[in-house]
């Protein structure tokens, strides 16, 4: 026993703080603490599970840890203990039971076992190690006397419990019982124990296993069905020997099992006879122990005859759905066991056939009709080929003979053991050529091919997806060949023009030109001729469509290849006509409009949509072609001012969608003709109410997609302006939020110079008023993160009208600091792009930690702190300590444990006295805090503790 | 959370010298001190009253800043505490009246005070007495849980320690209030020893938990159980 003196000295120390009692209890190395400190309460409150919102953790608990660890020295004491224990829900404490049980001899362990029965019975998560321990346990005391703890502790963990899916509610649905932990760790744990634990406890033990298999069959089965012997075993586990086709959906599967190795356990290791086991098996009522049982006879041998005959020589068995798999097995390992006689009764009922009568019946209600002769003729020998099959090797001579006269009728047959066979194939586009054979071809014969092919609809045969696949990427690699014969692609199914031309579209992106002129001439044909209502049989004219806008847009774009001026006019004939094209429909953009996809990406998913933005780029691609001969505007592109400006009008384009493509576009807008942008800036952006959807189409689209141009701010002003009024209330747009968009524009324009602080009433000085903390931050963040991805030195301008921004910040925070949480959260992004003097950026990160005491991003904060704190150690000390003490986390400070170390060793080394006391306070608060790492840090220069 | 911050005044000229504070004192009062500058000037005033030993209450009143120190501080301490839910001087009004009322109405009342069986006024009476007991039970803020939820965020980790461990801390907080509750009400005349002792003990408190010297405890544990399972070796 401990003196009362160490006790008492022991227990001032560790009721300081947490730390302590942690760190004492895992120095413990003496069982005899255990009954003072028991005597003092400290084994009295186990810590509950914590739960929070949607979470819940499991705290550790010293004692039970410094409990499990005196097992082996202490068995006895530390059982007395251990049951002494208030009950607790927490699965961490009850895991340090489990490890003291498995440190005992097997009499203490039981007792422990036996005192976390209740408990085990109210689990329905056990998850962790705790399985594979309680399994161990399950060993550890299957010796006598303990075997009737270890056979209950078994049971209260494996019994099955009912199906955890809304399954289990409905009326004649199949269930999946469930267990106390998942399905893996339930077969491992059956597969680890059930030959060993038959070998140690028996019979005993198989009795338990198929009681639990049992259950498990009726928490399967709707309760109307629950009628042995039908379970469905053949269903869900189709072969009782271990086989691919097992579905092991649930632990009816590794109950299955664990009761056939038990069983051949007991027969082959305890000496069990074969035919005491069989009848066992069989008195069970469910057809699952009656297959398990024909499994043994299947694999032990010898095995007595009359019982192999006996179940042979069973026409019930031999004609029993259920047990097919398993007659079929014995009959296959064991025909040739038997007398002739039985053998020759099988034959007789193969010879006899099959439930005729049954199959007409089934093929009338399938059919609708009863079967030909030919058919029942049919169906009768494949069944017997089927049957010979399994027993090929047992045949008589003329026997063998039939056989294979069925099988050059039929073919072989394949599974024919199994009722049904899953099988699994890739499932995807396929093509009859690949994309080297096409390449191979020469033009005409492709064209011929394509002429010729047709693709048969059954299944994994050649598919026009997996054929156009191929098409497109040899087109992309070499495009001139069949862009030359591209007419003659007329006379083809659509699906291959739209391949062609996508293939096409292909080959410009990787800068491979050909002849514009037969493809153009291509385009405008299947313009004319097949408008959005033409359809093949496979309804693809619409991919042709797609894929011409998608091609013409991209002839636009500048590069090796781009469409020659010379076929403006066809181009423009092409695009117009496509710009009319009713999609997206009223009824298309109210299906997958809305919350399904933002008005930009509608826009890019339709061909009106890409037909709009291909009038833009059909107005810059002449811009650019045209740029020698002077000024431009859309008075050089009137054909586009017109769609454009038809489009404008709401009664004509009430789309969303096409409105946003203006927004999406509005800088090369302003490229083209900006008097025009100012003049239909309204129409662009409509403020009318009743338009207010048109308006976030178009005015989100340009936030989002486009850049912070000031060419555009000029004309736009009103309406980043009509923004800041809108600010409490974020859009919920996705996937990109416009007002976290707006508030980069305008960080952007602040940079450039183009908008001031020092003006109240302008945009930047608004929008700090008005944006929430959230926005703030994110503006903060996003100059933070703008800086980082600068190169090399930032213009001294530059720093001076940021450093203004910061400061007028951290002015505006100095009466709410808790209000500008985010915007000093974020500061360190500043901070982390080292784009400012140390003297400027270390007093005000300073400042922005310990008003948040957080500071993002945290590890590239420290890492660019650390250099530095050499010369600035007081500072970094108190950035570090204000990150600490906002670190609500239990990883935080653990995953910056090097950083703050070195930070740390720097003040100890470089600072003052007062930064070094305060480095060694900061060391012994997060040990206080639970991190010992940083332990050593004290270990050299430890002044003199203050006393009295 | 701080209420009732004192801040520290600009000293004026010194009638006597001040005391000579240990490091573990001058370490106590940075820490006092970056809880809230109140906290300092009640500490370090008690010491300067216990130095003045030409003052012949000095431990009365030195008890009585200790004792503001201890009741001030969870409400400096940044956790929330519990306010009171209604105003104890307006329900204890309303019970007087509803006495006044019982004692005017109910026939149990005579001159020679009260007797017989309880009658409707009396009940009601009755009721409002165990209404106003529930109020106060559930609805005043408790001392001692204040000091608990104060003794407790002092402790930066995650885990928290056992009732066993943090009921002693509460114990000896509780036992150090009543000593300089008594002295502040001239109950208990300690000699200067006797003081000294709980002095210290508070001292040694109060830099436990505001200024932790963990790894230093760790040293202190690691021998402590060293020599314990050595002698019990032996």
């Amino acid at each position: 026993m401990i003196d009362e003196q160490y006790i008492e000295r022991a227990l001032a120390q560790i009721q300081k703080r947490a730390a302590n009692h942690d760190y004492f209890f895992a120095r413990l190395s003496s069982p005899d603490w255990i009954g003072p400190l028991r005597d003092k309460g400290l084994f009295s409150s186990p810590p509950g599970a914590i739960r929070r919102a949607d979470t819940i953790s499991f705290p550790r608990w010293p004692e039970s840890q410094y409990l499990a660890r005196m097992a082996a020295k202490a068995p006895k004491l530390v059982t007395e203990t251990l049951l002494a224990i208030p009950p607790t829900d927490n699965v961490i404490v009850h895991e340090d039971f489990i490890d003291a049980a498995l440190d005992m001899p097997p009499t203490f362990a039981a007792e422990v076992a036996k005192h976390e029965l209740p408990w085990i019975e109210k689990q329905t998560n056990l998850f962790g190690l705790l399985p594979e321990k309680l399994g161990k346990l399950t060993f550890l005391l299957a010796e006598e006397p303990q075997q009737a703890v270890t056979l209950r502790l078994i049971e209260s963990l494996l019994r099955p419990l009912p199906d955890k899916s809304e399954r289990d509610g409905e009326m004649g649905a199949l269930r999946y019982p469930s267990a106390r932990f998942d399905l893996w760790n339930y077969q491992r744990f059956l597969e680890a124990t059930a030959s060993p634990l038959a070998m140690k406890l028996g019979e005993p033990y198989l009795d338990l296993l198929v009681r639990l298999c049992s259950q498990a069959i009726i928490l399967s089965l709707p309760e109307e069905e629950r009628e042995p012997p039908e379970d469905l075993s053949w269903l869900w586990r189709p072969s009782i020997a271990d086989h691919s086709q097992n579905m092991d959906s649930d632990v009816r599967d590794p109950l299955v099992a664990a009761v056939r190795d038990a069983a051949l356990n007991i027969v082959e290791g305890r000496g069990a006879t074969v035919s005491h086991m069989v009848g066992m098996l069989e008195g069970h009522k469910w057809w699952t122990f009656r297959r398990i049982a024909f499994h043994i006879l299947s694999v032990c041998d010898p095995c007595p005859i009359d019982l192999l005959e006996g179940r042979l020589a069973n026409e019930d068995m031999f004609r029993c759905v259920p047990m097919h798999h398993e007659y079929w097995e014995l009959a296959r390992a064991k025909l040739g066991s038997v007398s002739a006689a039985v053998r020759d009764t099988v034959l007789a009922w193969i010879d006899a056939g099959p439930d005729l009568e049954g199959f007409a019946a089934r093929h009338k209600e399938h059919a609708g009709e009863e079967p030909t002769d030919s058919e029942r003729n049919r169906y009768r020998e494949i069944w017997q080929r089927d049957r010979l099959s399994m027993i090929s090797e047992h045949l008589p001579n003329e026997w063998s003979r039939r056989f294979d006269e069925l099988r050059r009728k039929y073919g072989e047959t394949e599974h024919a053991d199994f009722l049904s066979w899953v099988s699994v194939g890739s499932v995807g586009p396929s093509s009859l050529k690949s994309t080297e054979e096409l390449a191979e071809m020469t033009d005409e014969q492709v064209l011929q091919f394509l002429k010729k092919w047709e693709p048969s609809g059954d299944w994994g045969d050649s598919e026009p997806e997996g054929l156009g696949r191929r098409l497109s990427e040899m087109i992309s690699e070499d495009p001139v060949p069949l862009a030359e014969v591209a007419l003659g692609f007329r006379a083809l199914r659509p699906v291959h023009t739209s391949n062609l031309l996508g293939g096409l579209e292909q080959a410009l992106r990787k800068e491979r030109g050909f002849d514009w002129k037969p493809v153009l001439e291509l385009c405008q044909w299947a313009v004319e001729h097949h408008d959005a209502a033409s359809n093949d049989s496979d309804g693809r004219w619409s991919w042709v469509r797609r894929s011409e806008v998608e091609l013409v847009g991209q002839g636009c774009q500048q590069g090796p290849g781009s469409l020659p001026l010379s076929e403006r006019g066809r181009v423009w004939r092409i695009i117009e006509s496509l710009t009319n094209d009713p999609e997206p429909t009223r009824e298309h953009e109210a299906k997958y409009g809305g919350d399904n996809m933002d008005p930009p990406t509608l826009a890019l998913n339709t061909i009106r949509g890409r037909a709009m933005e291909a009038v833009v780029r059909y107005a810059l691609w002449v811009k650019r072609e045209l740029s020698s001969d002077g000024p431009f505007s859309f008075d050089v592109v009137p054909e586009c001012r017109n769609v454009l400006e038809h489009r404008l009008d709401p009664a004509v384009e009430p789309s969303a969608a096409i409105r946003s493509v203006y927004g999406q576009w509005f800088p090369w807008l302003v490229l083209i003709d900006e008097d025009w942008c100012h003049k239909h800036r309204a129409s662009i952006f409509p403020p009318q109410n009743e338009n207010r959807p048109l308006y976030e189409a178009a005015w989100y689209a340009y936030l989002t997609f486009c850049d912070a141009y000031d060419s555009c701010l000029l004309i736009l002003e009103g309406e980043y302006r009509r923004t800041l009024d809108e600010l409490s209330s974020p859009p919920s747009q996705k996937p990109r939020d416009p007002h976290e968009c707006f508030a980069e524009h305008l960080m952007k324009f602040y940079w450039r110079g183009k908008l001031q602080l020092d003006d109240a009433t302008s945009l930047l000085s608004e929008f700090f008023a008005k944006a929430p903390d959230k926005l703030r931050g994110h503006a903060i963040e996003f100059i933070g993160r703008s800086l980082r991805n600068t190169e090399g030195e930032l213009e001294a301008k530059y720093q001076i009208r940021l450093k203004a921004l910061w400061e007028s910040r951290v002015a505006s925070a100095s009466k709410t600091p808790s209000a500008h949480s985010e915007e000093f959260l974020a500061f360190g992004w500043w901070f982390a792009s080292q784009k400012f003097d140390d003297s400027w950026i270390i007093p005000q990160l300073v400042v922005a930690a310990e008003t948040v005491k957080r500071l993002e991003p945290a590890h590239m904060v420290l890492e660019v702190l650390v250099p530095k704190a050499a010369r600035w150690p007081a500072d970094a000390l108190r950035c570090v300590s204000a990150m600490a003490a906002g670190d609500n986390t239990p990883w935080g400070v653990y995953m910056w444990r090097d950083d703050v170390s070195a930070v740390i060793a720097a003040v100890l080394e470089h600072g003052d006295a007062s930064a070094q006391e305060n480095a060694r306070k900061l060391v012994h608060w997060l040990g206080a805090k639970g991190h010992r790492e940083f332990r050593d840090l004290l270990r050299v220069n430890e002044p003199p503790t203050p006393s009295t | 959370m701080q209420q009732g911050t004192v801040q520290p005044k600009d000293s004026e000229s010194p009638t006597q010298p001040g005391p000579t504070l240990t490091a573990l004192q001058q370490a106590l009062a940075r820490a006092l001190r970056d809880q809230d500058p109140g906290l300092e000037v009640m500490y370090v005033g008690a010491l300067h009253v216990l130095n003045d030993t030409h003052n012949p209450d000095r431990f009365a009143l030195a008890a009585h800043n200790l004792r503001e120190l201890m009741e001030k501080l969870p409400d400096y301490v940044d956790v929330e505490q519990q306010k009171p839910n209604g105003n104890l001087n307006e329900k204890v009004k309303a019970l007087g009246d509803d006495w006044k009322r019982a004692a005017q109405n109910s026939n149990c009342k005579s001159e020679n005070g009260w007797n017989g069986t309880i009658d409707a006024s009396l009940k009601k009476f009755l009721s409002c007495v165990g209404k106003f007991f529930d109020w106060v039970a559930e609805s005043l803020p408790k001392r001692m849980d204040a000091f608990r939820k104060a003794i407790s965020s002092f402790d930066p980790a995650m885990n928290e320690l056992p009732d066993a461990l943090s009921e002693l801390s509460v114990t000896a907080w509780q036992r150090m209030r009543d000593f300089f509750v008594s002295t502040s009400h001239h109950r208990k005349a300690p000699s200067g020893g006797e003081f000294e002792k709980w002095r210290n003990a508070l001292e040694n408190f109060l830099i436990d938990r505001l200024a932790p010297r963990t790894f230093e405890d760790f040293d202190e544990l690691d021998a402590l159980i060293l020599e314990a399972e050595g002698i019990h070796n032996d």
